[in-house]
């Protein structure tokens, strides 16, 4: 247990070291943040009410999906990895200590949106406060299973980019977090259920601001559950402790954790 | 006296590609065993195996009676491995890597390691921020951390200055006079020839030589050198029937030999049959790095004499 804390310490304080990760975790979402509650509200006056979820889930995908599996890929190809299994470091320490310590800053990041949006922008503060924590860590736990996977995956930056950016930008557009998704039309609402944002922002609409639910709010929830469980246990059966042992043509089987979101399109 | 490491009929293959075909060697404590090979030989698989960060193909490699492959971390409390890559998070500091690495191996924190390999000043310098030298003084203390049974070390002073390579020298023969088997893979020849008690060279995935760096270099043909310098140069006309090789660099005939005694018999006699004057007689044993390459350059594999 003291190994464990220990590397959380580190790998907390490497959030901060590194620059291109204090970016991605922070100075990222917040500078977004802050930019759209500049420019949006002149835009939509309805945008005050889903500040909130849109910018915390902004937070939570960009340090997940563009931040968390870099170090990942990049650990493997280095041979970090490697070297941290000869050093005994087990595999299960590997996985979820960055996810937790991502976790962390993620959460630190959402109070700052949740206290300044509400204080200074006049958002509109979640009415069911503990359901907006349980949603939040709900998505949180299902876009790092997404982030893990891509980094297991990935045979280096490059590739790391490119699959976070076929989740994001789709996430952007049609996900939910830039305008509600009630103004899609129908086919493009059955097509944004294959993105996790879409069942965040259905449940925390919700669950949290008692609004309307799109879709099914239970299976919301499920699918993200399943999506998360299905993508970590994909990232420990998949994972290679160097980029040598990595088989791409295996690493095709992450695209099952696709598999939850898929099924919700046809509920 | 049991051996630390016994590697068996041991064989890995990538795909059809057979890296590693059928070799043996044992390593007992207290032993420096060298792993010399050119590029592609099969060193790193054959480390790596052992190491048990992959699989062997056929065979069998135990540490302490223990496989690698299946009790990875029973045999990592045996076994301290510096990598040749010495790959570290870069922001991790270096009192954070070793407090780290400690707890994981359930031993105590190591500082003293730090301090005897003058890196205690660096205690909050960040990894990436290390020169190379210092970096692979951190990996060498972190391997040592857990006072291993056996000892890998890959390439340890490859590019390192003569005063960190020579450090790096003393705490092998400080930790061989401790008992620590260290299995060594380098490219430096004359390290090796002065550490090593034992040496294997590999040669496409085979053992092409196996013994002491003595019994490898006398296991050579002509392999010692006698340079003459003579006043009238008469040295140069010598025939030799017994199957001496000579040529002329500069002012001398060089002969190569086995047998010196008698070639120097010769040289001398022809010498003064000659009425000639020996001005100058030097005597030259191959090198291990000699053998190496005359082993090495195309030479054909032998079987392992294991």
């Amino acid at each position: 247990m003291k190994a464990i804390i220990s590397h959380m310490g580190f790998e907390f304080k490497s959030v901060i070291r590194d620059k291109t990760l204090l970016l991605m975790n922070y100075l990222f979402p917040l500078a977004f943040y802050f930019m759209m509650q500049a420019i949006m509200p002149s835009i939509n006056k309805e945008f005050s009410k889903y500040m909130i979820p849109g910018m915390t889930v902004f937070a939570v995908m960009v340090s997940t999906l563009l931040s968390m599996p870099n170090p990942i890929a990049t650990s493997k190809e280095k041979g970090i990895y490697r070297s941290y299994k000869i050093y005994g470091v087990p595999l299960k320490s590997v996985l979820l200590v960055p996810v937790i310590t991502t976790m962390v800053h993620i959460t630190i990041v959402s109070i700052i949106i949740l206290i300044t949006s509400t204080s200074f922008f006049g958002s509109t503060f979640p009415k069911q406060f503990l359901n907006f924590c349980l949603v939040y860590f709900i998505s949180l736990f299902a876009f790092a299973g997404f982030g893990t996977l891509i980094g297991v995956c990935s045979p280096n930056n490059r590739v790391t980019v490119l699959l976070a950016q076929v989740i994001f930008i789709p996430s952007m557009l049609i996900g939910g977090v830039m305008m509600p998704t009630e103004m899609l039309s129908q086919n493009m609402q059955k097509i944004s259920k294959i993105l996790p944002t879409t069942h965040c922002m259905n449940a925390l609409g919700a669950l949290a601001f008692n609004k309307k639910p799109v879709y099914s709010i239970s299976s919301s929830i499920i699918v993200l559950l399943l999506g998360g469980i299905l993508s970590f246990a994909l990232a420990a059966y998949l994972f290679t402790w160097d980029s040598k042992s990595d088989k791409p043509i295996k690493n095709l089987l992450g695209l099952a954790a696709l598999l939850p979101y898929i099924i919700s399109i046809f509920i | 006296m049991e051996p630390i490491l016994c590697v068996e009929s041991f064989s890995k293959s990538y795909g059809s590609i057979k890296a590693i075909d059928d070799i043996s060697f044992k390593i007992y404590p207290g032993e420096i065993f060298a792993l010399l090979g050119p590029n592609g030989a099969g060193k790193t698989s054959t480390l790596e195996c052992i190491e048990g960060i992959r699989k062997t193909s056929n065979g069998k490699i135990t540490i302490d009676g223990v496989n690698p492959e299946k009790e990875f971390f029973k045999v990592k409390k045996i076994l301290g491995v510096q990598l040749q890559t010495s790959a570290l998070p870069e922001v991790i500091t270096v009192k954070e890597a070793m407090k780290m690495f400690c707890l994981y191996s359930k031993t105590e924190i190591r500082y003293d390691l730090l301090e005897k390999f003058n890196l205690m000043d660096k205690g909050n310098t960040q990894f990436g921020k290390l020169s190379t030298g210092q970096q692979r003084k951190l990996v060498l203390a972190i391997a040592l951390s857990h006072n291993p049974k056996l000892l890998i070390l890959d390439e340890p002073t490859a590019g390192l200055d003569v005063s960190t390579r020579v450090m790096f020298h003393n705490i092998m023969r400080e930790e061989k006079n401790k008992g620590t088997a260290i299995l060594l893979a380098s490219h430096d020849m004359n390290e090796v020839e002065d550490l090593a008690d034992n040496v294997a060279i590999l040669l496409k995935g085979k053992i092409a030589a196996l013994g002491t760096p003595r019994d490898i270099i006398t296991s050579g043909k002509s392999l010692i050198k006698v340079f003459v310098k003579t006043k009238y140069s008469s040295a140069s006309s010598l025939k030799l029937t017994q199957g001496f090789k000579m040529e002329q660099k500069d002012d001398y005939t060089v002969f190569y030999c086995e047998d010196i005694e008698e070639l120097l018999f010769i040289i001398l006699r022809h010498i003064k049959d000659s009425k000639d004057k020996l001005l100058d007689l030097k005597v030259e044993r191959a090198s291990l790095e000699e053998r190496f390459i005359d082993i090495t350059g195309g030479g054909k594999p032998y079987e392992s004499n294991n």
